[in-house]
């Protein structure tokens, strides 16, 4: 449009670092809280059910065996609740509530790129996550064993950059952000169920859409189990993970790209 | 400072139809001006505010603030913004969310406690400071959005309807204030739908309808006494002589009369003619103010 040019009136720039505590603030208020309630909850189900098939098999001879195998196995679905929902809970409306509700007028016309304001939020939210994450491990391990925290830390991480990436993405595009990663990552399943092992052309169709089903691995590694068979050990599933990670990030990259293209607010 | 050239904004519907919403729309707007925007319901004005912001591209010709596109001067140097409809989170309390827009608009962080406290000061918000958004009834949130476009020491502030929801005492208040906001190297936006608001405050006024400028009206002209201003004459005695007087006067109320548009001289000799003959004039005004007479002629009413 109009080329840059001197002007009299010294440059000023939003204090977004600061800023962050404030992130902080809503993320506690606006999403821990409602995390740890939702998951907690969930959390305490598994570990009264574990209790009460202990009580159950006590007498069994192979007690110790099973008894191990169903904590990793509970241990295992409690993660990849977490892996793959509490992304999508941490990241809803990242963008698109700003947008749809109007407080992007205030906000943007502050001396401020929405870029950086909105990796900020993907990162203080990251954060958030993580903490959470945390907080849900720290009280199941009052109960129960859990995996290795490295392994668990690890493949929080992954599973955020990944579907953290494609919520990003659906938030600059939607104001259904949530809804619409929930669908996308079903009929991804639906896509790479029909057409994976296709020898059709269609088959290209699943390339348009993250393995999710095969990124499911990841749970399997983090908790050590191996879900074909019990007695070896959990492979991590190398391919796929790069694959969906890459995809996730590939998604944020598209978002911050159109964060720039689409008109920040409507008239 | 601010250089609309030929800007024009299109939006496509779903099924793909051009909607026109600003048409070839010139206009410079110079530093230390108080420049407002009026026109009808749907004639353009949140879009040029949209544009202004670089919240919305053009979709043809350029505009400029500084020698900068407008997105460009925004993230540089920041824009004191009041939109029409405020929009801050209703969980927010007030002086939380003046900290927060305060560390936005770039005040340093040591000052931003005093610079909130200044502008709550300034806006007289002490009593609301701790209540939330949602509390806040809509002249108090109006008055919050107020707040936050003046955390800063910006040279481009923008208004869209800031009376809005205001009570008469505020809407006074905001007059001194803009009164007091005026600075060589400031340019003050107002849009409004209230014309008697623009008349006491703007330097000069953009009409615009259906998207396109339709004329730039400059207040600080002197008023030479046009011969195209409708008058209303109010007395309080001497009725009979007014068919004499004034034989093409229109009764309008009780003592009062609609006097057609002649030359100030001549209004002057009728008005000493009707009083020597025993009239008592309790007051002569111009029907319409030279904005509203202007406007309706500009939008065709």
């Amino acid at each position: 449009m109009t080329a840059p040019t001197a002007t009299s009136a010294p440059r000023r720039h939003a204090h977004l670092l600061p800023y962050a505590l404030w992130q902080c603030r809503d993320y506690t208020i606006n999403i821990a809280a409602i995390s740890i309630i939702l998951f907690g909850l969930l959390g305490m189900l598994e570990v009264m059910q574990l209790h009460a098939a202990e009580i159950v098999m006590a007498a069994s001879p192979d007690f110790a065996v099973t008894l191990a195998r169903m904590q990793q196995g509970s241990f295992q679905q409690l993660f990849s609740m977490y892996a793959t929902v509490g992304p999508i809970v941490a990241l809803s409306g990242v963008v698109s509530q700003d947008r749809s509700l109007g407080y992007v007028r205030f906000l943007f016309a502050k001396p401020l790129n929405p870029i950086h304001f909105y990796l900020q939020s993907f990162v203080v939210r990251a954060a958030g996550f993580f903490a959470v994450g945390g907080v849900l491990l720290k009280a199941y391990r009052q109960f129960e064993p859990s995996a290795d925290v490295p392994r668990i830390a690890a493949g929080l991480a992954l599973a955020f950059v990944a579907y953290g990436g494609i919520l990003f993405l659906w938030s600059v595009l939607s104001k259904y952000d949530g809804l619409c990663v929930v669908a996308f990552l079903l009929l991804s399943v639906l896509v790479w169920g029909k057409w994976e092992a296709s020898t059709r052309l269609i088959h290209v169709v699943t390339y348009a859409f993250p393995p999710v089903d095969k990124f499911s691995g990841l749970d399997n590694w983090v908790s050590g189990v191996n879900a074909l068979d019990s007695r070896a050990a959990a492979v991590f599933p190398t391919k796929w993970v790069v694959w969906t990670v890459c995809y996730g990030v590939a998604c944020l990259v598209l978002g911050v790209v159109l964060l720039r293209k689409r008109p920040l607010a409507r008239a | 400072m601010i250089e609309f050239r030929s800007v024009g904004k299109t939006y496509r519907s779903l099924r793909g139809q051009a909607v026109p919403a600003v048409t070839d729309f010139n206009l410079s707007v110079n530093q230390g001006e108080v420049l407002g925007l009026a026109g009808p319901n749907g004639a353009g004005k949140s879009t040029l505010i949209g544009l202004l912001l670089g919240y919305l591209p053009p979709t043809t010709g350029a505009l400029s603030i500084d020698g900068l596109a407008p997105r460009a001067y925004v993230e540089r140097h920041g824009i004191g913004y009041l939109s029409e409809l405020v929009a801050i989170p209703p969980a927010w309390r007030t002086e939380h969310a003046l900290a927060r827009f305060a560390l936005l608009a770039g005040v340093a962080r040591g000052a931003v406690a005093a610079r909130v406290n200044a502008v709550i000061d300034m806006i007289e918000l002490g009593e609301h400071r701790k209540k939330l958004i949602k509390h806040l009834s809509k002249g108090n949130l109006q008055r919050v959005g107020l707040a936050q476009a003046l955390l800063c020491d910006e040279r481009v502030i923008i208004f869209d309807e800031p009376t809005h929801g205001l009570d008469p005492v505020w809407t006074q208040r905001f007059r001194d204030l803009v009164g007091a906001l005026r600075r060589p190297d400031r340019v003050i936006f107002i849009a409004s739908h209230n014309l008697d608001e623009l008349q006491r405050i703007s330097d000069r006024v953009a009409i615009i309808d259906h998207g396109r400028l339709q004329r730039v009206v400059d207040l600080r002209a002197p008023n030479t006494g046009g011969t195209d201003a409708r008058y209303r004459l109010t007395i309080a005695g001497g009725v009979e002589h007014i068919a004499d007087v004034f034989p093409d006067a229109v009764m309008c109320g009780h003592n009062e009369f609609d006097l057609p548009a002649r030359p100030l001289g001549q209004l002057n000799r009728q008005l000493s003619d009707l009083i020597a003959r025993g009239g008592l004039v309790v007051s002569v005004s111009p029907a319409q103010s030279t904005l509203e007479r202007q406007f309706r002629e500009a939008v065709g009413q």
